[in-house]
């Protein structure tokens, strides 16, 4: 029974990134990349990050010990 | 229904007197009124916030605090204006909204889980993965989506609510005694009547409860909201108390402790027949 749960639960969360990985190729090409903000707007806004730009981002963030700082 | 002891109510007030008695004590003690002001400074600024919201400068032998607090300058937002009470009803009424939304969307989401073994192994790591994420970290993304507007003051409550109302819901519904399940079935009950007539009925008590820890839940997501991005309310009134101005001039002192009073529904709800979370 454990085992049927862990592979449900494995199933689902891969769902869930394949799912928002689609979303989020499909919206690189049509969401707005400038986003307003009252009178000022902002530049180059990925409103869904792609999982390339994900993984990045996160590449980024450990290298330059941003994230384990963070957590500490 | 659960009979209270009439001795209680009379100890929780004696403690809250007792802690308001300390406070004084202190707050005469240190003789530091920009760092603790004594009960008639706040008594007298929550007399005057709850007039025009602007108690007026103190003056005379009032020692002063950091020089920093003193200067106000021509770009910081004035309160006036700002009343408790205004701010209080906008508080109460983004909290009302969220549990209104966020309660039967959290109790929807807690059946569904709780109703099928095989939803609740596929749903269950995504709720957890869902529920760890502060209801304050949505308000960035919630701006970009949505911009500068109410939704994100509105949605992180409303996400506080539903993600915390889950675990009641489930809990109470998987602990109805099996007993209830198995004499309902075997009189031929199924889906929507063991739903209507068994299960929910059951967990109930549960579901109210979580309703209990959601109202404060709501009440700590809506002021740190507003804390951060909100030109209204609570929230507003304790930051723009403590750093736009002068603390002689605007103090944050009575909203802090009606912050407290608000919360005090929880407390209170120890009177009522449901059992808490």
């Amino acid at each position: 029974m454990p085992a049927t749960r862990v592979r449900r639960a494995v199933i689902a969360l891969v769902t869930l990134v394949a799912v928002y990985g689609i979303a989020a190729e499909i919206g690189r090409e049509r969401l707005p990349n400038r986003v307003w903000l009252g009178a000022h707007y902002v530049e180059n806004v990925q409103l869904l990050p792609t999982l390339r730009s994900l993984a990045e981002e996160g590449a980024f963030l450990i290298e330059s010990a941003i994230l384990p700082a963070a957590s500490r | 229904m659960k009979r209270l002891d009439p001795q209680r109510p009379l100890l929780w007030l004696a403690s809250l007197a007792a802690l308001a008695g300390i406070y004084t004590l202190v707050a005469s003690r240190a003789a530091r009124p920009d760092v603790l002001p004594g009960a008639q400074d706040i008594a007298e600024t929550f007399t005057a916030l709850l007039g025009s919201g602007q108690p007026q400068p103190r003056t005379g032998s009032t020692p002063c605090g950091p020089p920093w607090t003193l200067q106000r300058t021509s770009r910081d937002p004035d309160p006036a204006g700002v009343s408790l009470q205004a701010s209080l009803a906008i508080s109460t009424a983004r909290v009302l909204f969220g549990l209104l939304v966020g309660l039967p969307l959290g109790t929807l989401i807690g059946l569904l889980l709780a109703w099928n073994r095989r939803t609740d192994d596929y749903l269950h790591p995504i709720y957890v993965l869902l529920r760890s994420v502060p209801p304050l970290a949505l308000i960035t993304y919630i701006m970009l989506w949505l911009g500068h507007s109410e939704a994100h003051r509105l949605i992180p409550i409303v996400y506080a609510v539903a993600t915390t109302a889950v675990i009641p819901t489930y809990h109470g519904v998987r602990d109805v005694a099996a007993k209830y399940v198995m004499a309902a079935r075997s009189l031929g009950a199924r889906g929507r009547l063991m739903l209507t007539k068994v299960l929910l009925p059951a967990a109930s008590p549960a579901v109210l409860g979580g309703l209990r820890y959601s109202l404060a839940i709501a009440w700590m997501t809506a002021v740190g909201a507003e804390m951060l991005m909100a030109e209204n309310g609570m929230g507003n009134l304790l930051v723009g108390g403590g750093m736009w101005a002068s603390r002689l001039q605007t103090r944050s002192d009575p909203a802090v402790i009606l912050v407290g009073i608000v919360a005090l529904p929880r407390w209170v709800g120890r009177w009522t027949p449901w059992p808490g979370p």
